[in-house]
């Protein structure tokens, strides 16, 4: 194929962290007027690549092109300012601007009279494009937050359409991350109408969803992702789901390397229960048992609901239906403080943010979830916290200077196992773990895998978010897997006999 | 002014250092809020025409500005005494009551003389120090008194109408005292009957607000007691808006310049002026007295030693009195006499 | 899928949740508006002289400070920040412009001059106010503070402890006159707030400044320079600040640093109650006309009754409270600036 035939092409594209590679030799090629498919597990590099070519991220190796010239964006302005634009999953509208002003932020110089801004002209040209793309039902002159969510989503791309095609009529390139998550069928047909009007003016779209059987709808070629590496490029001729899933998924790590022989053999009593357990909107009719020393993988894509579940069994949500029960007693958490109380620890996905203080020493970290055993006297005895955090430190080999260091100063691997040691220093039984390897270099992730066991084996119960589908199997004794806020199928997963990750896939998409 | 004020900074100047070499001159200090507060000044040229009636060449004096600034007028104070000795009788207006205890300390420590004008925290009075010579306050209880009648007596009908009671702010010693006197103002004068009772914080553009409101709701309106000068403005503007100024009589307390004039225009019936002259006069008088061994803490009447001070009522008839003697010339009084400016003794709970 | 195509029961679930809030949003837009109806209504019912034309018009004078003070305030508010500078700034430049102008203390004569270089000082000051929040970093309310302080006493320094009394006739006139009706100090505070609608909704400048209220990333994104909008709403809110501190003092007739004091919390509550949240984005000048009516007829009426002033005082902060709380009660993660 020749160069200049292509809209877009990147080549060898790398991002490196420090720890971990999140895309590596990836390869990517867009010509023009197509729709391409981008699917993959989570963590599998999409939404890196997408910040690559948006400019909010800038790649460790790799070049790309854009209508056969050289294309390195530091900015998403100057990536629009080439013709390439994004709709984000979450939206970026301003709520109480009007659809005009939306589709024109930023971009009202030309309307600018004296000083005023010629709304009814900047409505006129609004109306032209919301036309171009099929959506001129919609007013300009109507305020964002008055309309419904999906509407929303159109003029979010009609927004990002106007602001590629400034320059060129033609030969754009859209990207479009999740963009289907909330909307219902007779919405995404619309909006897979106006992705092949697109296509046939010219433009190109890259469509990143979980949804397989949309993805084979609209695209005219798939691309799958696997572990930060191309797993298979396939004409949609060529593809169907089942073909989809096993290029996504591949073959299962060794049992070994999540110590699946020290894997615990869940006990009777039962420490947490969900029975119906439902938020209106976000996740419904959940059944969940979690008894002594046992995992519970839950697994499921973004918007599965997997995540507001979380929440709300670490008290930072509440739940509208059902009852959570914990140790027997039914609870309903207003804070993540209760849900400590009552003996339920979450690790957050935002470690950084959430897990950890990054200013504060090591002790005072690990002590941080139970200061009820560190007082003396009524007050918090640094000695004895200090103690502790000299013992777990040496447990846990964390690699520090000494117990005094700010959190902020260690690896990401080091951080997480401050934040396991805040874990085994507390008195809470259920531990709620939001992907916690993430970001982390292989061999700290073995440690974390050694604790997760050391702790299981110590009688507490866990509810798992895997970074990876590979890494919940491993992990977890038994799994449940969602899909649009509800149970779709329930897996035990004894050691040695765990599930493959293609019967799971099929009931997450 | 300013030239005022530069010519006495260096003549103050002036003196210390004369002093300095001279070392046995007495230093009559004036601890004041700003130069710049009219009243303030008015202390410091009654303590000025105090001195005229000492032997020249024997004192001197010296303002000590706070700025309303706590911990300046006490280190200030310090500072002057560690500098000065016993050669020093003091008058102070303290910044703020709490203030007093840490002054009456040092002035006891360095035994020197030294009197109390307007406030001092509950409880803490002359009598528990042998340098404090007495602690002088004006009269609110007879101010809002005084104007309540002049406001009765203006009537069409004296002592026969209607009245809006301006407060200033509820948790005021100040308006406390000045309510008090009008409550027993209105208990001898049934024929007056009031209509509401608002506060305006001593605010001028409240005063206003409130006052254009109850025009809209009373039209039968007398007059206003107002409890000082600053809210009178205020109200005065509101009247004025709808031409009433003159006919609805109001009142104000404190003497502010442009209140006096209002009193003259005939838009407020009548003012009260603090005399500055007055108390700085007689208060240094006092521990003068007190430091050449006149009078003695230990012998005076009790009623010398905490009293208060009258201040000059201004109606339409003493203006011009008021005007001669208080504007146009500094008031003369005999510092012989310590009993002159004793209204009536302060009672001590 | 189900009837109406949604993928799951949750799904559907989700887009009635938004479409609730939706309406609920609404309604809670609208309740200002009601508030100020049922207050008139039951005010002329219970209170004598509040349906009166006098009363209608001592109600828009006394509209007309909260009036401008809270159309520069709705701009800062709507960022997600505050401008407590009013206070102090309020108070200055209504004493500097009665000591221009025809007056009891000084010798000048400026005329309708002194208004200009008044209202200029507040455009001046509000600008440093804004340079100092957005390049020292450091938050309004802080800035917007410390620079009341320091403009209350450089008010006390201008008129040395003695205020001056105007007596610039134009300044009379304008305080007691009226045009159809409606006081000339009111007409102002209506102009004001016109320019401040055009501002809002005919000028990038309106649309950027709910954008970065709503969502300061994007804005950023987008290319816009975010400092220089901040800038120009703390000058913006400098200049209200000035127009108010004018009015203050054509009102009292005199020029002394109590014009500004107790202005800045009646014209947050103005913008609070009408509709604009703390945490900014939404809301605007319309909102805030009406929360300033709500304010003004409420201390009318409060008087007219006899309340007392403790009373007012504790009334109002129980109206802030319960606006504050009506436009949060969904956000449970509020951030606050």
């Amino acid at each position: 194929m020749e160069t200049h035939s292509l809209l877009f092409s990147a080549s060898k594209m790398a991002k490196r962290y420090p720890g971990t590679t999140a895309l590596n030799a990836v390869e990517l090629e867009v010509r023009p007027g197509e729709i391409v498919g981008l699917v993959g597990e989570n963590g599998a590099g999409k939404s890196t690549l997408l910040k690559l070519i948006m400019g909010i991220e800038q790649p460790t190796e790799g070049a790309m092109a854009m209508r056969g010239e050289a294309y390195a964006p530091r900015t998403p302005i100057e990536a629009n300012g080439m013709g390439v634009g994004m709709v984000f999953q979450e939206q970026s509208l301003i709520q109480n601007l009007t659809v005009g002003q939306n589709v024109f932020f930023g971009l009202e110089a030309s309307y600018v009279r004296c000083g005023f801004l010629d709304k009814r002209r900047m409505y006129e040209d609004t109306r032209k494009i919301l036309g171009e793309i099929g959506i001129d039902y919609i007013r300009p002159d109507k305020k964002v937050s008055n309309l419904d969510f999906a509407t929303r989503q159109m003029v979010e791309i009609a927004k990002v359409f106007s602001v590629v095609t400034r320059r060129n009529a033609g030969g754009n390139l859209i990207l479009l991350d999740e963009p289907t998550s909330v909307l219902n069928r007779s919405e995404v047909d619309n909006l897979f109408d106006n992705m092949r009007r697109m296509a046939a003016g010219g433009n190109s779209v890259i469509f990143v969803s979980h949804r397989l059987d949309e993805v084979l709808d609209v695209s005219d070629r798939i691309y799958v992702f696997k572990d930060g590496r191309n797993a298979a490029l396939l004409d949609r001729k060529d593809a169907n789901e089942a073909i989809l899933y096993e290029k996504m998924v591949g073959k299962t790590v060794s049992g070994e390397y999540y110590k699946e022989d020290r894997q615990a053999v869940p006990g009777d009593e039962v420490l947490l229960e969900a029975r119906n357990l439902g938020r209106r909107g976000f996740f419904g009719g959940v059944n969940l048992k979690l008894r002594r020393g046992e995992v519970v993988g839950v697994c499921g894509s973004i918007g599965s609901g997997k995540e507001d579940l979380c929440a709300v069994v670490c008290g930072d949500e509440s739940y509208t239906a059902g009852e959570l029960v914990v140790k027997g007693r039914v609870e309903r958490f207003a804070s993540p403080r209760q849900a400590l109380k009552a003996g339920v620890l979450s690790i957050p996905k935002e470690r950084r943010e959430e897990g950890i203080i990054a200013e504060a020493p090591i002790y005072e970290n690990i002590a941080m979830s139970n200061f009820r055993a560190f007082r003396r006297f009524g007050c918090v005895s640094a000695r004895l916290e200090r103690e502790n955090a000299r013992r777990r430190v040496d447990e846990l080999s964390i690699r520090t200077p000494g117990i005094n260091q700010s959190v902020g100063f260690l690896s990401g691997g080091n951080a997480q196992k401050v934040v396991f040691a805040r874990i085994l220093s507390s008195d809470a039984d259920v531990l709620v773990l939001n992907h916690p390897t993430r970001g982390v270099d292989v061999g700290a992730k073995e440690e974390i895998y050694s604790l997760i066991r050391d702790i299981t084996a110590s009688g507490k119960g866990m509810i798992l978010l895997g970074d990876t589908l590979d890494e919940c199997i491993g992990l977890a004794s038994r799994i449940i897997v969602m899909k649009d806020g509800l149970v779709t199928r329930e897996f035990d997963a004894p050691a040695g006999a765990k599930p493959e990750q293609l019967e799971i896939v099929k009931y997450m998409v | 002014m300013r030239k005022l004020f530069s010519a006495f900074l260096l003549a103050a100047f002036a003196a210390t250092m004369l002093t300095a070499a001279a070392g046995e001159k007495l230093t009559i200090a004036v601890s004041i809020r700003s130069m710049s507060s009219e009243y303030h000044m008015q202390y410091v040229a009654g303590a000025e025409a105090f001195l005229k009636t000492l032997p020249p060449g024997t004192a001197e004096i010296q303002v000590l500005p706070c700025e309303s600034n706590d911990d300046k007028q006490i280190n200030d104070i310090k500072a002057l005494l560690a500098s000065r000795g016993k050669n020093v009788i003091l008058f102070v207006d303290p910044n703020n009551a709490p203030n007093v205890t840490a002054i009456a300390e040092a002035c006891e420590d360095a035994e020197v003389y030294w009197v109390n004008a307007w406030n001092t925290p509950e409880g803490i009075t002359p009598f528990l120090y042998e340098y404090w010579v007495h602690h002088q306050s004006c009269d609110g209880v007879r101010q809002g008194y005084d104007i309540a009648v002049n406001l009765f007596n203006s009537f069409k009908t004296p002592g026969k109408g209607k009245i809006l009671v301006m407060e200033g702010m509820l948790a005021n010693t100040a308006n406390a005292d000045r309510m008090k006197g009008l409550r027993q103002a209105l208990a001898e004068y049934p024929g007056i009957e009031v209509l509401d009772d608002q506060a305006g914080d001593w605010d001028t553009k409240k005063a206003l607000n409130i006052t254009e409101t109850w025009l809209a709701r009373y039209n039968d309106i007398d007059g206003i007691w107002c409890a000082s000068d600053g809210m009178a403005l205020g109200i005065i503007q509101a009247l004025k808006a709808k031409g009433l100024n003159g006919k609805v009589k109001a009142t104000g307390v404190d003497g502010v310049m442009d209140a006096i004039d209002a009193v003259g225009a005939g838009d407020l019936v009548c003012t009260i002026a603090n005399n500055g002259w007055m108390q700085g006069g007689y208060g240094v008088a006092y521990a003068y007295a007190a430091y050449t061994g006149k009078i003695s803490t230990k012998t005076m009447p009790a009623r010398e030693r905490m009293f208060y001070t009258n201040g000059f009522l201004v109606n339409a008839e003493t203006l011009p009195r008021y005007r001669k003697e208080f504007i146009e010339n500094v008031p003369v009084y005999d510092y012989n006499n310590l009993e002159f400016p004793i209204a009536r003794a302060m009672e001590v709970e | 899928m189900d009837k109406q195509g949604y993928s799951s029961p949750i799904a559907r679930e989700f887009a009635q949740e938004m479409a609730r809030r939706n309406r609920i949003e609404r309604i809670v837009g609208l309740a200002p508006v009601a508030i100020l109806a049922f207050l008139v209504i039951v005010l002329s019912l219970v209170a004598d002289g509040f349906f009166s034309l006098y009363n209608m018009q001592s109600v828009l004078s006394q509209l007309s400070i909260p009036l401008v003070m809270s159309m520069g305030l709705t701009f800062v508010i709507l960022l997600g920040g505050t401008d407590l500078s009013g206070e102090g700034l309020g108070g200055f430049v209504g004493s500097i412009v009665v000591l221009m102008v025809l007056n009891t203390r000084t010798n000048l004569d400026w005329g309708l001059w002194a208004a200009v270089i008044g209202v200029a000082a507040g455009l001046m000051v509000g600008t440093i106010s804004g340079f100092i929040h957005v390049y020292g970093k450091m938050p309004s309310f802080i800035v917007t503070y410390a620079m009341a302080s320091v403009m209350a006493g450089f008010a006390v320094l201008s008129y040395r402890g003695q205020p001056a009394m105007s007596k610039y006739e134009f300044f009379i006139t304008l305080a007691r006159g009226r045009f159809l009706g409606i006081p000339y100090l009111t007409w102002t505070a209506l102009v004001i707030f016109a320019i401040s609608y055009v501002l809002q909704e005919h000028t990038r400048f309106g649309s950027y400044v709910f954008a970065i209220g709503d969502n300061e990333r994007v804005a950023k994104n987008t290319g816009i320079n975010i400092n220089r909008i901040k800038i120009l709403v703390f000058a913006w809110s400098g200049l209200c600040i000035g127009v108010a501190g004018v009015l203050g003092a054509i009102r009292i007739g005199r020029g002394e640093v109590v014009i500004g004091t107790g202005t800045v919390f009646p014209a947050i509550t103005a913008v609070v109650v009408g509709g604009t949240p703390l945490t900014g984005g939404k809301g605007g000048v319309v909102h805030s006309l009406i929360g300033a009516l709500i304010v003004t007829v409420i201390n009318n009426g409060l008087i007219l009754l006899g309340v007392n002033t403790y009373y007012q005082a504790a009334i109002q902060g129980i109206i802030i409270i319960t606006a504050v709380a009506l436009s949060v009660r969904r956000g449970r993660k509020v951030v606050t600036k």
